[in-house]
């Protein structure tokens, strides 16, 4: 194959074309936001996830519980004895209008996301023909941090889980799919988490180049 | 399970891993001059996928309802570490497995340094009570 899309890097405009369709796709199809360290977080817990996903598909359905109200408060006016009852009490109610709040996503779907991006980084190396397994160390990360290289991959990667978790989201949660939406909370911690990488980065570049 | 669920997540997912594989983002030399300024394409590609992804939203929201998110200090104080940790590991949790897929084998300590610290963060929650912002 000799595909400019399927060998090199990718021109800005695409990795930002493709980032969105992605964000904007899983929220279109599904109704609810991608976000990868709560998939993490969720199947970390999914003994808990499985109980709230019963207990909510039997709330789903807001036609149902609109009629279950109606009834209840037209039996009850019945009771007290209210003599103008409004006419569309009498009619089966219908669904609230404006957008709906989608079902979770199964916690199990979840664990199929995850594998399909190790899946995707797989194929795109494979197409490109260099897929090949690397036991050494990145030649940037090495220059940087020599023979601690490994003890700061495991130190920064605890760190990374434990502050999209404080924070709630990480890069495709807050990043795409919260900062897509103007959310404030999703705007200050984009800006924080990429304020901190800058900041250390830039004194990492200094200090050990 | 719901099959529109698996398929999606699959579609999604596959389509994600493969992008930022492209974009570069599991190599630690173009995160770091990301992050140092000394080359631009990253920046502008997370900062186009935000303009692009405004624009999407807005009309995805019409039909879906999804959760609010107020700034809170959890927000701050997490975002920061979350940064501090990319800087060191070259990682996100979603590209740490794209790196796993592209053969990068050391990636396997970001991984389970990501998991511990996200089970690290619950036991803090639980025994201290540190407060979390609210789930994406």
């Amino acid at each position: 194959m000799n595909l400019e899309v399927l060998n090199g890097q990718w021109p800005f405009w695409l990795g930002a074309l493709a980032l969105a369709v992605t964000a904007v796709g899983y929220a279109a199809s599904l109704g609810r936001l991608m976000g990868v360290s709560g998939m993490y977080e969720r199947l970390l817990n999914a003994r808990v996830e499985l109980s709230t996903e019963r207990e909510e598909r039997a709330f789903q359905d807001r036609t149902i519980l609109a009629e279950a109200l109606r009834r209840e408060t037209l039996a009850e006016m019945q009771r007290q004895g209210v003599k103008d009852i409004p006419a569309e009490m009498a009619a089966p109610a219908a669904a609230p209008a404006g957008p709906e709040v989608a079902p979770r996503v199964p916690v199990w779907s979840q664990l199929v996301f995850l594998v399909a991006m190790f899946a995707g980084g797989a194929l795109a190396k494979a197409l490109s023909g260099g897929l090949a397994v690397q036991a050494q160390p990145d030649p940037m990360h090495v220059h940087l941090f020599g023979r601690a290289a490994p003890l700061a991959l495991l130190f920064g990667g605890v760190l990374v889980g434990f502050g999209t978790r404080m924070a709630g989201g990480c890069t495709s949660g807050h990043g795409l799919s919260g900062c897509g939406r103007l959310q404030p909370g999703s705007l200050l911690a984009t800006a924080c988490f990429f304020g901190s990488g800058v900041a250390l980065s830039m004194v990492l570049g200094r200090v050990l180049a | 399970m719901s099959p529109r669920a698996v398929v999606a997540n699959a579609a999604f997912g596959l389509l994600l891993g493969f992008s930022l594989s492209h974009i570069g983002f599991g190599d630690f030399g173009e995160v770091h001059r990301m992050f140092t300024f000394a080359d631009l394409r990253l920046v502008l590609t997370f900062g186009g996928a935000v303009a692009l992804c405004a624009a999407g939203f807005a009309v995805v929201s019409r039909r879906w309802r999804f959760v609010p998110r107020p700034a809170q200090a959890a927000s701050a104080v997490g975002g920061v570490v979350f940064g501090l940790g990319w800087a060191l590991s070259g990682a996100c949790p979603g590209i740490v497995l794209v790196q796993l897929g592209e053969g990068r084998m050391l990636a396997g300590l970001t991984l389970g340094g990501i998991l511990g610290g996200t089970w690290l963060f619950g036991l803090a929650q639980r025994r201290w009570g540190i407060g979390a912002a609210e789930r994406c």
